[in-house]
């Protein structure tokens, strides 16, 4: 009776462990053949392949800063004012970077025969002693353009003085614009 | 019963040793063995994959000297994997029991009836558990359980405390399932014919040779030693079989077994058997 009994619970357990597989035969294991049963054969997948890491794009080269400078059919303009001591005519650091960018319009357009270099001030002061100023200030650019290469006879200078102000002088903001220094093509070769 | 304890914390410990060493193996590739797909290699294991199961039914016949086909036995074994760690068996063959091939004669399902070898239809079952330890080219799996080794009275049970390796290389495999039985009931005899349970302690050791690619041959020695009167005792049987792995599912084979080839008892080349088999993956 109990040996009946125990086989009627061993083939329950049977149908019941036979129910419950799943037949996924997809899977990376297989039986080996063995006589310590049950053995399998699994596979380990390899490590992924170590890809390279692709190399970022190059970064975009830094835009241009604006020009400071650029050639006109008769003036090179100046983007910013170039700036001098208070009642001096010498040229403040922080300016010779425009004058670089003139110098190197002048290497390049040898097309430009003669530039004048016009030096205005602002309107406080006496005019005699504004135009000295002026002219000074102009003949301070000129020997840094020719320091910089550039042919002295390419170059000549005036003080304009108080003289043609483009902004109003009662503001710090017209007296900062009238006091500019101006590049005058007076010469240039149309052949080229 | 306290040897009893002592073994059983014994086992605990050992298998707690062995399962801190549990670093995955990547094994060899060998010739015996597909390529892993995208190239990476293949690991043994001596559990099922969780989900998996494995159909083992053997034809046990006796063949010896004077008792042919006295008893016929089927014994159809079921492996379940719960996890990838955890395979259970319900085990009816003295194969799946023990590792031992073609030793246990009348087990299980004996059909062969009384007057034929059989002590009763349904003799033996088991509920094996393994808990693998470790895959690769040296795979190792805990292995226990509890094996009614007699249905019928007297009730004989035993616990089961044992481990499973199988190291493979090339077309070569090396099994051993060392396993400690302790009777927990019929420790004693009622009187002087009757056979008591006794603890005992088994060692198969089979050789694997892939000698074609659907084609193993297997060689199995080993040790049967009772842990009383020994040396009239134990046992050291041989067998040699070869398996067809028909395809990916079904594997049949045939082994002949010499139970008895060595031992303390005198019954040498005489006690016979053979066992045919059939494993199904499912």
């Amino acid at each position: 009776m109990r040996s009946k009994i125990i086989l009627v619970a061993a083939l329950g357990g049977l149908t019941t462990l036979a129910s419950c597989t799943k037949t996924d035969l997809a899977a990376p294991c297989h039986p080996v053949t063995s006589w310590s049963m049950p053995a399998f054969r699994c596979s380990v997948a390899a490590p992924p392949p170590v890809v390279a890491k692709p190399e970022p794009p190059p970064e975009p080269p830094p835009p241009e800063p604006p020009k400071k400078a650029t050639l006109t059919q008769d003036k090179i303009e100046v983007g910013e004012i170039v700036e001098f001591e208070t009642g001096s005519a010498k040229l403040k650091p922080e300016s010779t970077s425009i004058l670089d960018e003139v110098a190197k319009i002048l290497t390049e357009h040898a097309d430009v025969k003669k530039v004048q270099i016009e030096g205005y001030t602002d309107s406080q002061g006496s005019k005699s002693s504004n135009k000295t100023l002026s002219q000074h200030r102009a003949e301070t650019v000129k020997k840094y353009l020719v320091d910089k290469g550039i042919s002295d006879k390419r170059l000549t200078t005036k003080g304009f003085g108080q003289d043609n102000p483009v902004a109003d002088n009662g503001t710090d903001d017209g007296r900062h614009q009238n006091r500019r220094v101006e590049f005058k093509i007076l010469e240039r070769d149309a052949a080229q | 019963m306290r040897l009893l304890l002592v073994l059983v914390l014994s086992w605990i410990a050992a298998v707690g040793v062995a399962h801190a060493d549990d670093g995955s193996d990547a094994g060899s590739a060998d010739a015996g063995s597909a390529a892993a797909p995208g190239g990476g290699s293949s690991d043994d294991q001596l559990v099922l994959p969780k989900g998996r199961a494995v159909l083992d039914a053997f034809l046990q016949v006796n063949l010896s000297a004077n008792e042919a086909f006295k008893p016929i036995s089927v014994t159809p074994d079921i492996w379940y994997g719960v996890s990838d760690k955890l395979t259970v068996g319900l085990v009816h063959s003295t194969w799946g029991e023990t590792g031992f091939v073609g030793t246990g004669i009348g087990n299980s399902l004996c059909l062969s009836g009384s007057s034929n070898g059989c002590a009763s239809v349904y003799h033996t079952v088991a509920l094996d558990g393994r808990y693998e330890l470790k895959r690769g080219a040296w795979a190792w799996a805990a292995d226990g359980g509890l094996d009614v080794i007699s249905t019928s009275s007297p009730f004989e049970l035993s616990l089961k405390l044992g481990a499973v390796g199988r190291w493979h290389k090339d077309k070569l495999a090396v099994e051993l399932e060392p396993a400690l039985y302790i009777a927990v009931s019929h420790r004693s005899a009622d009187n002087a014919m009757d056979v008591q349970n006794r603890d005992a302690l088994a060692v198969p050791v089979t050789v694997l040779y892939a000698a074609a690619p659907k084609i193993t041959l297997a060689a199995q020695v080993g040790l049967l030693l009772p842990l009383e009167d020994t040396g009239d005792e134990y046992d050291i049987p041989l067998s040699l079989g070869v398996h067809y792995r028909v395809n990916e599912k079904l594997d049949v084979g045939l082994a002949f077994t010499f139970v008895e080839l060595v031992g303390g008892g005198d019954s040498g080349a005489d006690l016979r058997t053979l066992t045919i088999g059939a494993s199904y993956a499912f």
